[in-house]
C-alpha cells in the first residue's frame, strides 16, 4: 500500500513583491523637481528684475544727462548773450569761469542730488564729458565775444578820431591846414590800424577813400578862391555864405591850377575835379533858387511891415518918413509905386468924413473877410498878407485887421495842437497794439509834444536805431495821414472817427500786431528807453528842432519811394550854415507842394511867422 | 538687492536636497525589503528541499525495509552517500545564489545612492552659480548707482 503524500506546488521563490530598487522614489523626485523649478524661477525672476532695473537706471541717467546738458548749454548761452552789451572784455573769461563754477554746483545740486542729499556720482560721471564739452563751447563763444568787444572799442576809437579829422578838414581855412590834417591821419591813425588783425580792414580802406575825397574837395574849394580863400557873399538873409556860383566858375576854369592833398595836379578833366565842378554847379543852382525865394519872403515881410504902417495912417497917425523908407527899401519899383500910391490914398482918406470901412461896401468887405478867417479859409502866411493889404488900402478898419490877424495866428496854432494830439494818440495805439512797454507810452506822453517839437522828439526816439518793424509801423501811419490829407480827408476821420471809411488805425494795427515780434519790440523799447534816459540826463528835451541829417538818414533807412521827401544830404564840404539855408529852400518847396508830410509837420502852417526857420534850424549852433 | 532672492534660492535648493534625501531613503527601504524577500525565498526553498529530502530518505528506508535488504550497507550505502552529496551540493549553490543576489543588489543600491548624491551636488552647484551671478549683477547695478 502506498500512502498519498502532499506535494508543494508553490515552485521556487514564491514571494515576489515586484518591488524594484526605485519603487516609490517618484514622490521624492517630485519634491526634488519642485526645488529645482523654484530655483529656476527665482533665478529667472532675479535676472529679469536686474535687467529692468538696469534699463530704468540707464534711462534715468539719460534723462539726467539731457536735462543737465540743456541747463549747461543755456547757462553758457545766457552768459554770452549778456556780453553783447558789455565792454569790459578783460573780465569776460574770469567771469565766465566764475559763472561756470556756480552753475556746476547748481547742476550737481539740482539734478544729481536727491532729497536726502545723496550725490549720484555714477550719473554725474556719465554726464561730465558733456558738461565739459558745453563749457568749452561756451568758452569758445566767450573768446569770440572778447574779440568782438575789443574790435568794437577799436572801431569806436577809430570812428572818434575819424570824425574829429573830418571836422578838422572841413573847417580848414588853408591848403596847408588840409594837407597837415590829412597827413596826420594817414601817417598816424591809418598806419596804426592798417594790417591790424582785430580791425576790419574793409572799414579802414573805405574810410581812407572817403577821407581822401573829403580832403581833396576841401582843397579844391580853397583853391577855387583867390589867394587860397573860399569865395563868399552875403545872401538875402544877410548871412555870409560860400559863393557857389564863383566856386563853380573858377573850378571849371582850366587856367586855375588845382592840386590834391597828395600834391598831384587836378586838371579840369580829372574825375575828382569834374565831380567837384558838377557838385558846385548844383549847389549854385540851389543857392540861386533859395536866394530868389528868400528875396520873395523878404519882400513880403517888408510889404507886410509897410502895410501895417499904412494901417496906422488910417487910424489918424501920420507917417512922415513912409515914402522915404519905401524908396530906401529893396522892394521892386512896382511895389514901391504901389505902396506910395496907397500912402497917398491913406492921407487923402484921412480927410474923408466917411471912411471906406464905414460904407456899405466896406461893411461887406469886412463881413466876407471875417467869415473867411473864422471858417479857416484864410489860414496861411500868404493869405494873412492879403488881410494886411486890405488894411493898407483902407478897405478894413486897422483895429479890425489886427483882430483878424490875431485870429488867423491863433487858429493856426489851435488847429495844429488838435492834430498833434490826435497824431500822438494814434502812435500810442499802434505801438501798444504792437506790444510795446507801457512805460514807453508814458515816456512819450511825458515829453509834452507840441506842434514845434513833435517831429523832432519822435524822430529822435525812432531815429535812434529802434526796431525796424515798429519804426516802419509808425512811419507808415505818418505816410497814410499825409496821403489822406492830400486827398482831402480830415485827420479826425482817419484817426478818431471809427465809423468813417477812412479810419486807418484798425488797418495799421491789423498789419503790424502779428508782424511785430516780441523780441523786436523789446529791443526797440530798450533803445528808446536808453535814448530817453540819456536825454533826461542832459536835459535837452524841449531844445530840439529837426535834425536834417537824422531825418535824411531816417528817410534812407525806410527806403521811401517818395523821392519828394528825400532831404538833400549835406555836401561833403558844405558848412552847416550853408546846408541849413539850402534846406530852408528845400523845405519851403515841400511845404508849398503840400506833399509827403502831414500838414502839421509842414513849415508854412506850424504856428505863426518865420516857420521855415523853426523846422530846420536847431536851437543854438551845431 | 531684493533681500529675499538669495534665501529663496537656498530654500529652493533645500527642497531639492530634501527630495533627493527622500529618494535615498526610499532606495534603502526598497533594498531592505528586497533582501528580506530574497532571504524568505531562500529559506523557503531550503526548508522545502530539506523536507523533500527527509521524505525521500523515509521512503528509501521503508522501501529497503520492505525488501528485506540490509539498510545502508554495501551498495545501498554508496547510493545513499551519493544522494546526500548531491543534495548538499544543491544546498551549497542555493546559499551562494542568495549571496550573489545580495551582492548585486548592494552594488545597485550604491549606484543609485551615488546618483542621488551627485544630484544633490549638482543642485548645490547650480544654486551657487545662480546666487553668484545674481550677486555679480547686483554689484554691477550698484556700481551704476542702482539702490534697491
Amino acid at each position: 500500500m502506498k500512502i498519498p503524500r502532499y506535494t508543494s506546488n508553490l515552485g521556487s521563490a514564491p514571494i515576489q513583491s515586484g518591488r524594484s530598487l526605485t519603487t516609490g522614489v517618484g514622490s521624492a523626485q517630485g519634491m526634488a523637481n519642485l526645488g529645482k523649478t523654484m530655483l529656476d524661477s527665482i533665478t529667472q525672476f532675479a535676472a529679469a528684475k536686474q535687467e529692468i532695473e538696469l534699463k530704468l537706471r540707464d534711462q534715468e541717467i539719460t534723462n539726467l544727462k539731457t536735462l543737465a546738458e540743456g541747463d549747461s548749454l543755456m547757462a553758457a548761452n545766457d552768459f554770452n548773450f549778456g556780453l553783447e552789451q558789455r565792454k569790459d572784455y578783460n573780465n569776460f573769461q574770469p567771469d565766465y569761469d566764475g559763472m561756470w563754477n556756480k552753475h556746476t554746483a547748481k547742476v550737481k545740486k539740482d539734478r544729481f542730488t536727491d532729497k536726502k542729499g545723496n550725490f549720484d556720482q555714477y550719473a554725474w560721471e556719465q554726464y561730465e564729458p558733456f558738461h565739459n564739452k558745453a563749457y568749452m563751447q561756451g568758452k569758445v563763444a566767450v573768446q569770440g565775444n572778447i574779440s568782438k568787444a575789443r574790435n568794437a572799442q577799436s572801431v569806436t576809437a577809430y570812428n572818434t578820431n575819424y570824425d574829429a579829422t573830418t571836422k578838422s578838414i572841413e573847417t580848414s581855412t588853408s591848403v596847408a591846414q588840409v594837407t597837415g590834417n590829412w597827413q596826420e591821419w594817414e601817417n598816424g591813425t591809418f598806419a596804426k590800424y592798417s594790417g591790424l588783425a582785430t580791425f576790419d580792414q574793409g572799414t579802414l580802406a573805405t574810410g581812407y577813400d572817403e577821407l581822401l575825397a573829403k580832403s581833396n574837395n576841401q582843397m579844391m574849394l580853397l583853391q577855387s578862391g583867390e589867394n587860397g580863400k573860399t569865395p563868399i557873399y552875403k545872401n538875402p538873409q544877410g548871412v555870409t555864405a560860400t559863393d557857389w556860383s564863383k566856386v563853380a566858375e573858377r573850378a571849371a576854369d582850366p587856367t586855375v591850377k588845382m592840386y590834391d592833398v597828395q600834391g598831384n595836379e587836378l586838371t579840369v578833366d580829372d574825375p575828382a575835379r569834374a565831380d567837384f565842378i558838377k557838385n558846385a554847379q548844383q549847389k549854385s543852382a540851389e543857392q540861386d533858387t533859395f536866394d530868389t525865394n528868400q528875396i520873395a519872403v523878404n519882400d513880403r515881410n517888408t510889404s507886410d511891415s509897410f502895410n501895417a504902417r499904412l494901417g496906422k495912417v488910417y487910424t489918424g497917425v501920420p507917417d512922415a518918413t513912409f515914402m522915404e523908407d519905401v524908396n530906401k527899401s529893396n522892394l521892386s519899383g512896382d511895389q514901391k509905386k504901389k505902396l506910395n500910391a496907397d500912402y497917398l490914398a491913406a492921407i487923402k482918406a484921412l480927410k474923408d468924413k466917411t471912411k471906406y470901412w464905414d460904407t456899405a461896401e466896406g461893411q461887406q468887405t469886412d463881413a466876407i473877410v471875417t467869415a473867411m478867417v473864422l471858417s479857416g479859409a484864410i489860414d496861411t502866411e500868404e493869405e494873412k498878407s492879403v488881410v494886411l493889404k486890405l488894411v493898407a488900402e483902407g478897405k478894413i478898419k486897422p483895429t479890425r485887421g489886427d483882430t483878424l490877424v490875431g485870429t488867423i495866428e491863433k487858429q493856426q496854432k489851435d488847429a495844429n495842437a488838435h492834430k498833434v494830439s490826435m497824431y500822438k494818440n494814434a502812435i500810442k495805439v499802434v505801438l501798444k497794439e504792437a506790444g510795446a512797454d507801457p512805460n514807453l507810452m508814458d515816456a512819450i506822453q511825458g515829453q509834452n509834444l507840441d506842434a514845434q517839437n513833435v517831429d523832432s522828439v519822435l524822430a529822435s526816439i525812432f531815429g535812434s536805431g529802434v526796431d525796424a518793424t515798429a519804426y516802419t509801423a509808425v512811419n507808415n501811419l505818418t505816410r497814410l495821414i499825409a496821403e489822406g490829407e492830400k486827398k482831402g480827408i480830415s485827420m479826425s476821420d482817419m484817426l478818431l472817427n471809427t465809423k468813417s471809411p477812412h479810419y486807418i488805425i484798425n488797418d495799421i494795427v491789423q498789419v503790424y500786431k502779428d508782424q511785430v515780434k516780441t523780441d523786436k519790440i523789446r529791443n526797440y523799447e530798450a533803445k528808446a528807453k536808453a535814448f530817453i534816459s540819456a536825454d533826461e540826463d542832459t536835459k535837452k528835451f524841449g531844445d530840439y528842432r529837426i535834425d536834417p541829417v537824422g531825418w535824411a538818414n531816417y528817410q534812407t533807412s525806410v527806403q521811401t519811394t517818395n523821392t519828394q521827401n528825400q532831404v538833400p544830404p549835406r555836401g561833403d564840404n558844405e558848412s552847416i550854415n550853408d546846408y541849413l539855408l539850402r534846406l530852408q529852400a528845400w523845405n519851403k518847396k515841400q511845404a508849398q507842394s503840400k506833399t509827403g508830410l502831414p500838414s502839421f509837420m509842414q513849415s508854412d502852417v506850424v504856428g505863426g511867422t518865420s516857420t521855415q526857420n523853426m523846422i530846420v534850424l536847431p536851437t543854438g549852433n551845431e | 538687492m531684493a533681500w529675499w532672492v538669495i534665501p529663496a534660492m537656498v530654500a529652493s535648493t533645500a527642497v531639492t536636497v530634501m527630495g533627493i534625501q527622500q529618494q535615498k531613503k526610499n532606495l534603502r527601504a526598497n533594498d531592505a525589503w528586497r533582501k528580506y524577500e530574497n532571504e524568505l525565498n531562500f529559506n523557503y526553498e531550503k526548508q522545502k528541499r530539506l523536507t523533500e529530502e527527509k521524505k525521500r530518505l523515509s521512503l528509501a528506508r521503508a522501501t529497503s525495509g520492505a525488501s528485506g535488504a540490509q539498510m545502508f550497507t554495501g551498495s545501498s550505502l554508496l547510493v545513499a552517500q551519493a544522494d546526500i552529496e548531491e543534495f548538499e551540493t544543491d544546498m551549497w549553490y542555493l546559499e551562494k545564489g542568495l549571496w550573489t543576489k545580495t551582492q548585486a543588489q548592494d552594488a545597485e543600491l550604491a549606484g543609485e545612492i551615488a546618483n542621488a548624491n551627485f544630484a544633490i551636488g549638482q543642485s548645490l552647484f547650480s544654486t551657487a552659480a545662480s546666487v553668484g551671478t545674481y550677486q555679480q549683477n547686483q554689484k554691477l547695478l550698484n556700481s551704476k548707482g542702482v539702490v534697491t
